[in-house]
């Protein structure tokens, strides 16, 4: 398979541009479905995907890619136990990273449809979430409380079953 | 600017919702040189102190220039240099930004140019400038500014769900209680219906507007409530299982056994029912088993074996 000699061309929407082999580029359906369209030597513009947030998603993609590559190579089974070791160790080094960030990797995920990483950051999320109260969700998540106080109460009455 | 709260200031009040978006006279005659008067409009901001800010832009040659700074203060203004005629090099807070040897690509329309540029406008102009004019005013930066596009609330709303599929029940509660969008999208009827056929298996209701998230609840509730008066009831049942320590008082147990069985090894021994033998004692059964092996053809440890000794 000549796949992976060749390089695809993507353009974040500040103009930075990215070289990536296609089996890396194809692990974003919206990019495979983009090249098969138009073919490979082309280079795709993604307007909705900032240049940083970009070379987040490749690296992962990269990363993906080599974590399945060394999947099919491996003999012994102890050796698949070590590969999701390192992978997911490396996924936790990943998401060390700050929470506007964050959220626009899963607006580019969405974008750019690469299932594994959406769904990477979206438990990420969930976690942050985990064991806080709704006062510390808000603080943590920065968001605004919109409700008057008799909402506020009625929300509580629904809810009070889990502050116990 | 206007998404951010920023009111132009050159509209008089009375004007209509048509004049919102006209520029002054002066920006639209020169071409050259234009410059804005802006003033952020916060709800948490009295309307005198609200801080001023200007912005202007001009153009020299193929590059337009953008400058921003606070009315009141003497702070070096926040510089955008844009190349018009291509892609965009920005230079933040500097006064000389270099402009990158224009490099046309095929495949950039002008559609993107002007995507391009209204993204760097709205990065490199427009966010430091919301937060230098909170700053001014003295005040924390509003929830939810902090990255434009970031913000847990304003996610879409499959991404949200998304988001929300990953939680436990509790954890959705609480999020439930935050605000009001988050409360829409926590109460989704998929979610609840799942955690509910999760924690206490599937109804054949077939009924579609069964309050997933009010039934998780009581059932919840209920299931508590059980727990605790089991505990009440019987506190030794729910007890954790002890490990059994070096000093932990040692319980015998009893092994509920049919009579005649002392355990141990003796129970491996073959068993007097089987032939009427003798007891389960050792002395006899070894006379028997000799008699056995001096092929007298009786059956082992009977009384006959037992008296020709």
């Amino acid at each position: 398979m000549a796949g992976k000699a060749v390089e695809v061309k993507l353009y974040s929407c500040d103009g930075e541009d990215f070289r990536v082999p296609s089996t890396v580029a194809s692990r974003s359906e919206t990019v495979k479905n983009m090249l098969e369209d138009t073919g490979e030597e082309d280079a795709v513009p993604l307007p909705n995907v900032h240049g940083r947030t970009l070379s987040l998603v490749l690296d992962f993609c990269k990363r993906l890619v080599q974590y399945e590559k060394d999947l099919q190579d491996i003999t012994e089974d102890f050796q698949h136990g070590q590969l999701d070791d390192e992978f997911n160790a490396w996924k936790q080094d990943f998401l060390d990273i700050d929470q506007a960030v964050l959220y626009e990797l899963i607006m580019a995920a969405n974008f750019l449809n690469v299932a594994e990483l959406l769904d990477l950051c979206c438990k990420e999320v969930a976690r942050l979430i985990k064991g806080k109260s709704p006062e510390e969700i808000r603080a943590y998540f920065h968001i605004k409380n919109d409700f008057t106080p008799q909402e506020e109460e009625e929300v509580r009455r629904e809810n009070q079953w889990a502050f116990e | 600017m206007l998404k951010q709260g920023f009111q132009p200031l050159w509209i008089r009040q009375d004007a209509g919702h048509e004049a919102m978006y006209r520029l002054p006279k002066v920006a639209q005659s020169s071409g050259l040189a234009a410059s804005l008067h802006y003033r952020l409009q916060a709800e948490s901001m009295p309307q005198n102190s609200a801080p001023q800010c200007l912005v202007s832009a001009s153009r020299i040659g193929p590059f337009l220039i953008c400058a921003a700074r606070l009315a009141a203060s003497a702070e070096a203004a926040i510089q955008l240099m844009f190349n018009t005629g291509d892609a965009p090099a920005q230079g933040v807070n500097s006064s000389a930004a270099s402009a990158d040897p224009a490099s046309s690509h095929d495949s950039t329309t002008a559609h993107q140019e002007l995507a391009k540029l209204h993204a760097n406008l709205e990065e490199g102009l427009v966010l430091p400038l919301t937060k230098r004019c909170f700053a001014a005013a003295g005040q924390r930066l509003p929830p939810g500014l902090l990255g434009l596009r970031g913000g847990l609330a304003t996610q879409p709303a499959e991404l949200l769900s998304h988001i929300l599929g990953h939680l436990d029940a509790a954890s959705l509660a609480m999020t439930a209680c935050t605000c009001s969008e988050l409360k829409e999208a926590a109460s989704a009827l998929h979610l609840w219906q799942h955690l509910y056929d999760q924690a206490f298996g599937a109804t054949d209701l077939v009924d579609a507007d069964f309050n997933y998230k009010a039934a998780y609840a009581e059932r919840w509730v209920r299931r508590q409530e059980e727990r605790k008066a089991r505990q009440r009831r019987h506190p030794l049942y729910c007890q954790p299982p002890q490990i059994p320590g070096w000093f932990g008082p040692q319980v015998p147990r009893h092994y509920p056994m049919p009579p005649g069985i002392t355990g141990g090894d003796y129970d491996r021994m073959p068993q007097p029912f089987l032939q009427g033998g003798p007891g389960m004692l050792g002395g006899p059964l070894r006379q028997g088993y000799r008699t056995q092996g001096q092929g007298n053809g009786r059956g082992f440890g009977s009384q006959d074996g037992f008296r020709m000794h």
